[in-house]
């Protein structure tokens, strides 16, 4: 079960997409083609809020990179909210950790 | 030694047949022997990571091909991840050299793909290949 809605509340010099369930190989597809269209050419920063989120493996992190790579064309941002403490260990093996901005507060 | 025998067979190339397999092991490693929810989601990651790999990279997505897996445990405490695919195998030692220090590198040469493997070494205690590079053997301390 994965899902991903966007929760802006009127901001519009960001995209805030609040993430909960399960990215893994069954729903990478739909994280990757639903990610992408919200963040468009990159052009604003993006907020993942990730309380929810309780498993990501690396095609999930693949596609956060690749994310990244959007919005960093237009000097803008990824910040990660919120990560559970064993996921957070996935961006610390990877080193992708000194990549994004984590954050544990909104 | 004792082995407890927790899955023996092939699994087929598909995404959803993977991801629920792995879920039943971890779900009867939590609720059957009593596994940490924090080492049940480091053996998620491992299955998942293992099996993505060997589905794409060894069998190449060929959906005609499948993998074999054995899942046990040895003694009381040892988990035993046996991975074998029908593809060409890869050159292990080529890929293990690979650093995967990403702080290194300018954020638009990251790639987007590469870090299951490494994943993998850094949670599990042990892990070997064959010689031809498409089998691969793991093992994890569940405390």
């Amino acid at each position: 079960m994965f899902e991903m809605t966007v929760d802006n509340h009127g901001s519009s010099d960001k995209v805030r997409i609040v993430l909960s369930g399960e990215i893994d190989i069954s729903t990478a597809p739909e994280f990757k083609t639903g990610l992408y269209e919200l963040i468009g050419d990159g052009t604003k920063n993006v907020e993942l809020i990730c309380d929810g989120l309780t498993y990501i493996d690396s095609t999930g992190l693949g596609i956060l990179v690749g994310a990244l790579k959007r919005v960093k064309n237009h000097q803008n941002n990824v910040y990660i909210l919120r990560l559970r403490d064993n996921i957070r260990k996935l961006f610390r093996i990877t080193g992708l950790d000194k990549v994004f901005i984590l954050e544990d507060a909104v | 030694m004792k082995v407890k025998k927790i899955y023996r067979g092939f699994i087929i190339n598909d995404a959803n047949v993977v991801c629920e397999t792995v879920r039943a092991i971890v779900s009867y490693l939590e609720n059957s022997l009593g596994v940490s929810s924090d080492q049940s989601f480091d053996v998620k990651i491992i299955l998942n990571e293992l099996l993505q790999n060997a589905i794409e990279h060894g069998n190449l997505s060929n959906c005609d091909k499948k993998v074999y897996m054995d899942v046990c445990i040895r003694g009381e405490d040892v988990l035993n991840i046996t991975i074998k695919d029908q593809g060409q195998g890869f050159d292990v030692d080529k890929v293990l050299k690979r650093k995967c220090d990403q702080t290194e590198r300018d954020i638009m040469d990251l790639p987007e793909c590469g870090r299951g493997l490494h994943i993998v070494r850094s949670l599990c205690d042990d892990i070997s290949f064959n010689q031809r590079g498409n089998c691969i053997t793991v093992k994890k301390r569940l405390l």
